[in-house]
């Protein structure tokens, strides 16, 4: 039904296209993040630090990877935070390179948010 | 310990706000030495580190704000100069029974905390209602919001609301404030007329104490004018459990007659609402009532998650998307809007702590905004018209919620609202249309005579004039007065905590 609604208005589905690359940047995005907490209740995201981000790139369908090293999950003394969130984002360029190039440069940014240290009981 | 990022792009929670930011600097409770500290030693830690930046702001002449979760929706809390991050200093203290104000109530000192700035309401939760210690009884916040993301201080600065019908909006539970304002020491706010600690515990924490009711009325919902908030005392509840039954379908003559009835909320902890504005009489009411609190229950199935099992979600603008979908009318898009909304937004049926009933915290909604003001109960109906009046006028896609809060203390409580403030709030598609609406909607209150107060998170603008219509000129004086005070009438440093949101509000100068 929905089909045949858009092959009679071919007008609506460029207007949708256009929506989605334009409002949406063309950018599509995942999360990756933690869930539940204590005695099974949901703690829901508790970010200790702002958005870093960094660029990265695949080569040759996965033979050549360029890692993204996290550095500033740290405190002032270099003890070290967990990473409570993880972003995976391509925008409209870096899809069309990924295109253009038929999968042998894949281009993606990766940004990620630490988390805070444990909450502890000072009686 | 500080740690400072440099120059960085920013944005907060709901990507509202994007700024570039000369210095994004992180503040936490680990120091050099790698020493465990006593609490003591981690609350002075933090508040000598904040002291020692904000004295360097003033000698580079910097702003300088803390950013808490970023949570507000508004340009109220953000600088482009030195963003403070506060999130990693997330610790609790107990009080030691001989650091209380000889005036101070026996029966409320196992139920107070001290809290550091960045403690998430979420945190706090689990901190309060899962006690570590044997001796410690298990006990609740006596308000909160939907959301648990938020930190602490940007919860009670921004004037967070929560729906108590018998308490007030989360800064009603503060009762003593410890800010940072680049003087000598930090200084410790009590109201003059309910003190807490006393001058030993005020010397451990090596501050100066302020006794001062106006003052501390007026610094409780200061967005970050005040200086740099780094610890709040708190007063808790034994904890308690509210229950909710299944969600009531009334009509408006029902509304009125409950909301305008001083009885019906006796017996009410936690009092919601929400209509679509397109549907002619028809309003769902959440009431909470409290209950004994019960060991081993469930935990309630958690609201406002937006994935499905298998990870499936709208993208991150897919909303704004949908919301702006042309050919398909606002009416329509509402009517899918609201499903959605009774169904993952509202709590009916459960039974639960404050900690696991409001646990919101993942908003992946970008190009979302929001407003929220307040009337008086009283007039409920004439707002509730002219909601549904202008939101068919401009044809939008919206679900109006209430929020039913007892007037606080706050100088610039946007809830004090008497008998009781009703909060009306709505998720908007973050473009043009955001202020024509939020304008819209306050010239109607305006020729209706209708006192509102905006949200100081949620709203597109509030200038001199709109302040003034807002609280008038005697709370403002007291607010100015207040920040005036407590800074010594030094301007310099009251400028380091300026930012353009105080500016156009005519805050900035005293």
């Amino acid at each position: 039904m929905r089909k045949s609604t858009i092959r009679k208005r071919p007008a609506l589905l460029i207007i949708l296209l256009f929506m989605l690359a334009t409002i949406n940047n063309g950018c599509s995005t995942v999360h990756v993040y933690q869930a539940g907490g204590p005695q099974g209740r949901e703690g829901g995201n508790q970010p200790g630090t702002e958005w870093e981000s960094k660029p990265t790139s695949t080569f040759l369908w996965g033979a050549i990877r360029q890692d993204v090293k996290i550095e500033n999950c740290v405190l002032g003394d270099g003890s070290r935070l967990n990473i409570e969130e993880i972003k995976v984002e391509k925008n409209f360029g870096r899809i069309v390179a990924t295109v253009l190039t038929l999968g042998i440069w894949e281009p993606v940014k990766i940004s990620w948010r630490c988390a805070k240290p444990k909450t502890t009981s000072h009686d | 310990m500080i740690r400072r990022n440099g120059t960085k792009s920013w944005k907060n929670i709901h990507a509202t706000v994007n700024l570039t930011l000369e210095d994004l600097i992180d503040i936490d409770n680990s120091n050099a030495q790698g020493f465990s500290q006593t609490k003591y030693e981690l609350l002075n830690q933090a508040s000598k580190d904040i002291n020692d930046l904000i004295k360097e702001a003033r000698i580079k002449k910097k702003h300088i704000r803390a950013i808490g979760s970023g949570w507000a929706l508004s340009h109220i809390q953000v600088t482009e100069n030195w963003l403070l991050n506060t999130k990693l200093l997330n610790e609790c203290f107990e009080v030691d029974k001989e650091a209380f104000h000889e005036t101070y109530p026996e029966d409320k000192k196992q139920l107070l905390v001290i809290v550091q700035c960045g403690i998430s309401i979420a945190e706090l939760n689990v901190y309060l209602e899962l006690p570590k210690n044997k001796n410690r009884i298990a006990r609740s916040l006596k308000t909160v919001g939907i959301g648990a993301g938020q930190t602490i201080v940007g919860a009670v600065s921004g004037n967070t609301h929560g729906a108590a019908v018998n308490f007030g909006a989360i800064p009603d539970f503060v009762v003593a404030i410890q800010v940072c304002v680049g003087a000598e020491k930090p200084i410790w706010i009590e109201r003059a007329d309910y003190r807490v600690m006393n001058d030993v515990f005020i010397e451990k924490v090596n501050s100066k104490l302020l006794p001062d009711t106006n003052i501390f009325n007026s610094a409780l919902v200061s967005f970050g004018a005040f200086g740099i908030i780094t610890a709040y005392a708190i007063e808790t509840e034994k904890i308690y459990h509210m229950k909710f039954p299944k969600i009531q379908e009334i009509n408006l003559s029902k509304v009125t007659a409950l909301f305008r009835d001083p009885s019906y909320y006796a017996n009410i902890r936690h009092l919601e609402m929400v209509f679509n504005p397109y549907e002619d009489d028809t309003f769902y009411l959440v009431e909470g009532t409290q209950v004994i609190y019960e060991q081993g229950l469930p935990n309630p199935r958690p609201l406002w998650v937006i994935t499905d099992k298998l990870g499936y979600s709208p993208g991150d603008l897919t909303t704004k998307l949908l919301l702006n979908l042309p050919l398909v009318s606002g009416k329509k898009k509402n009517q899918i809007l609201f499903k959605e909304y009774l169904k993952n937004g509202l709590l009916s049926e459960v039974r639960g702590t404050s900690g696991q009933l409001f646990t919101a915290t993942i908003t992946y909604l970008e190009g979302y905004n929001e407003t929220a003001f307040a009337v008086s109960i009283n007039d409920i109906v004439e707002t509730i018209n002219i909601a549904k009046e202008a939101t068919r006028e401009l044809k939008l896609p919206l679900v109006f919620q209430t929020r039913t809060v007892h007037p606080g203390h706050a100088v610039f409580g946007f809830t004090n609202h008497s008998p009781r403030a009703i909060v009306f709030e709505f998720g908007i598609s973050n473009d043009a249309k955001y202020p024509k609406f939020e304008e819209l909607l306050i010239n109607r209150l305006k020729a209706q005579n209708i006192k509102y107060t905006l949200h100081w998170s949620k709203n597109s603008l509030v200038d001199k004039a709109r302040l003034m219509e807002m609280y008038g000129q005697a709370k403002i004086d007291t607010w100015k007065k207040s920040r005036a005070t407590l800074f010594n009438n030094e301007k310099e440093l009251m400028e380091i905590f300026n930012n353009p949101h105080l500016k156009q509000a005519g805050l900035d100068v005293s």
